[in-house]
């Protein structure tokens, strides 16, 4: 299954597809998630976060599984874990790219 | 205690209306509500303390974007105030909260329905002005036309052309608009941050704009007041050329008319530049004849002249067209008239060669117990229409007018 088409992921996109690989989280599970896993670096405001979610749930890379008042729940699909391995496997490559040049 | 203020931002200005805003929260006032057409901005009073405003683009579900308070509250973001179709304002004065949009290109994103609302809605706003502006030309071609160069004011004529150009002159600025959403856009999309634009002063612009605005649409007023018609009646009226009247065209006929004349009509006059038509007037002679001395005709018998002086030939060929498209309009209509109006015998219009004259038609028919006959002539810048209803023929009668149409009035 082909992943995102939409070009490469922004920081915060990557970390907040990441966030949902191990288990369903809601939005303020996916902020301490993204600023521990970064240790501070990445800090998610509100509007980018929920602005990110409502753009991976358009484009079919997360579901949402669950509503509980105001609290919502999400989780990858298979189509957003290709996109996040298509997005890592480019990094990847980035890196390695990256160390051969400087030798 | 409340404050309000002029806005000195755009509305596109997202940067600059929050740093505006951060300003006035050290100054100690804080945004309570901008008004609906986002000219002023409400303030609370209190003590100055720094407190960061955040513009949130509005999506395109009413319903999420308020679903979004709650989070973005736990998150130290407080909803404050909205600008109606553009943005919801959040402010928080928790220093180590981070900002609502952490990266700019995630702000990019919330901006995609703004700039899809805003497109749709120059889009129509586009087409509502091509329609209201065509529209007449559309439903009813002849009749707009024959409208635009008959009015009797001309100044209407300025005015649609003033806005023709108005709407011409808006179109390229919502196309701008756009432009300029979309650059804010991808400026975000880049990971670029955006820059505040320079501030305006509203009751400024508003102290030029109001005036200026006010001088285009009294211009012609002011400046053309000698461009409006001279209508006069027939008493004061001395035509342009000396028209036979209805004892003359009988005169051509068999049976010369003795009865007393009723002259009825206008006349309208302009001299300037602006105006497509030099002068038009309509004039009807009629009597009332007596039943017992001619049981062969009733009602109302006369002579109806229309007189049209162009400012060019070209234009007297349109009003020909427009004034000939008229007639037939009524002669196609006429046979289903109600209450004896009806006309029978319809001849309608065929050319009529005569000589000196670039054309003419003629057409006849029958109504209410008369052979009536319409003649349109063309000639140069002057179009005539003659209506008769009498015994002389048309070749007897048209002669006087083309006589006439040679001469001018005697002062």
């Amino acid at each position: 299954m082909a992943g995102r088409e939409k070009g490469p992921l922004t920081e915060p996109m990557y970390y907040v597809l990441m966030s949902f690989l191990s288990r369903g989280m809601c939005g303020t599970e996916v902020t301490e998630f993204v600023e521990r896993k970064t240790a501070g670096r990445v800090r998610l405001g509100p509007g980018t976060l929920y602005t990110l979610l409502a753009k991976f749930q358009d484009e079919g890379l997360i579901a949402e599984t669950e509503v509980d008042g105001r609290k919502r729940t999400y989780q990858i699909t298979e189509k957003g874990r290709e996109a996040f391995r298509e997005e890592l496997d480019r990094l990847r490559a980035c890196v390695n790219n990256g160390e051969e040049a400087l030798g | 205690m409340t404050v309000n203020k002029p806005v000195p931002c755009s509305i596109d200005d997202i940067r600059g209306i929050q740093e505006w805003l951060d300003e006035m929260a050290l100054q100690g006032l804080f945004l309570v509500e901008f008004n609906r057409r986002f000219d002023r901005a409400e303030f609370d009073l209190d003590d100055p303390r720094p407190v960061r405003y955040r513009l949130d683009p509005m999506g395109r579900d009413k319903r999420k974007d308020k679903e979004r308070e709650e989070p973005y509250a736990q998150m130290g973001w407080k909803f404050v105030a909205h600008i109606p179709r553009w943005y919801n304002i959040y402010s928080c004065d928790d220093r180590s909260a981070p900002e609502l949009y952490s990266d700019h290109q995630s702000l990019a994103i919330a901006m995609d329905p703004l700039i899809r609302r805003q497109i749709r809605n120059n889009c129509i706003l586009t087409l509502a002005a091509i329609l209201v502006l065509c529209l007449p030309f559309l439903v009813s071609p002849l009749q707009t036309l024959e409208n635009f160069i008959l009015w009797t004011d001309p100044r209407s004529l300025f005015f649609f052309c003033l806005y023709l150009v108005s709407v011409l002159f808006c179109l390229p600025l919502l196309a701008l608009d756009v432009r300029r959403l979309l650059r804010i856009r991808d400026t975000l999309a880049q990971g670029l941050p955006l820059k505040a634009k320079r501030r305006w002063n509203r009751p400024s612009f508003y102290a030029w704009w109001i005036p200026l605005y006010l001088c285009i649409f009294m211009l012609p007023r002011l400046l053309f007041p000698e461009v409006g018609w001279d209508i006069c009646g027939l008493v004061d009226f001395t035509p342009s050329r000396p028209w036979p009247d209805i004892v003359q065209t009988e005169g051509a006929g068999p049976r010369p008319l003795e009865e007393t004349l009723y002259p009825q009509g206008y006349a309208t006059f302009n001299s300037s530049w602006f105006a497509p038509i030099q002068e038009f007037s309509s004039a009807d002679w009629y009597v009332r004849l007596p039943s017992e001395d001619s049981p062969h005709l009733s009602g109302d018998y006369w002579t109806g002249v229309r007189y049209v002086r162009a400012r060019s030939p070209a234009i007297a060929e349109l009003i020909y067209r427009l004034e000939r498209g008229k007639e037939v309009r009524y002669q196609r209509e006429a046979p289903s008239y109600p209450n004896g109006n009806h006309i029978t015998d319809l001849q309608p219009f065929r050319p009529w060669e005569r000589p000196g004259v670039d054309r003419a038609e003629l057409a006849s028919y029958h109504r209410r117990g008369q052979d009536i006959w319409t003649v349109l002539l063309l000639r140069g810048n002057d179009v005539l229409m003659v209506e008769y209803s009498g015994l002389a023929r048309p070749e007897d009668c048209i002669p006087l007018f083309l006589e006439a149409l040679d001469k001018e009035a005697a002062p």
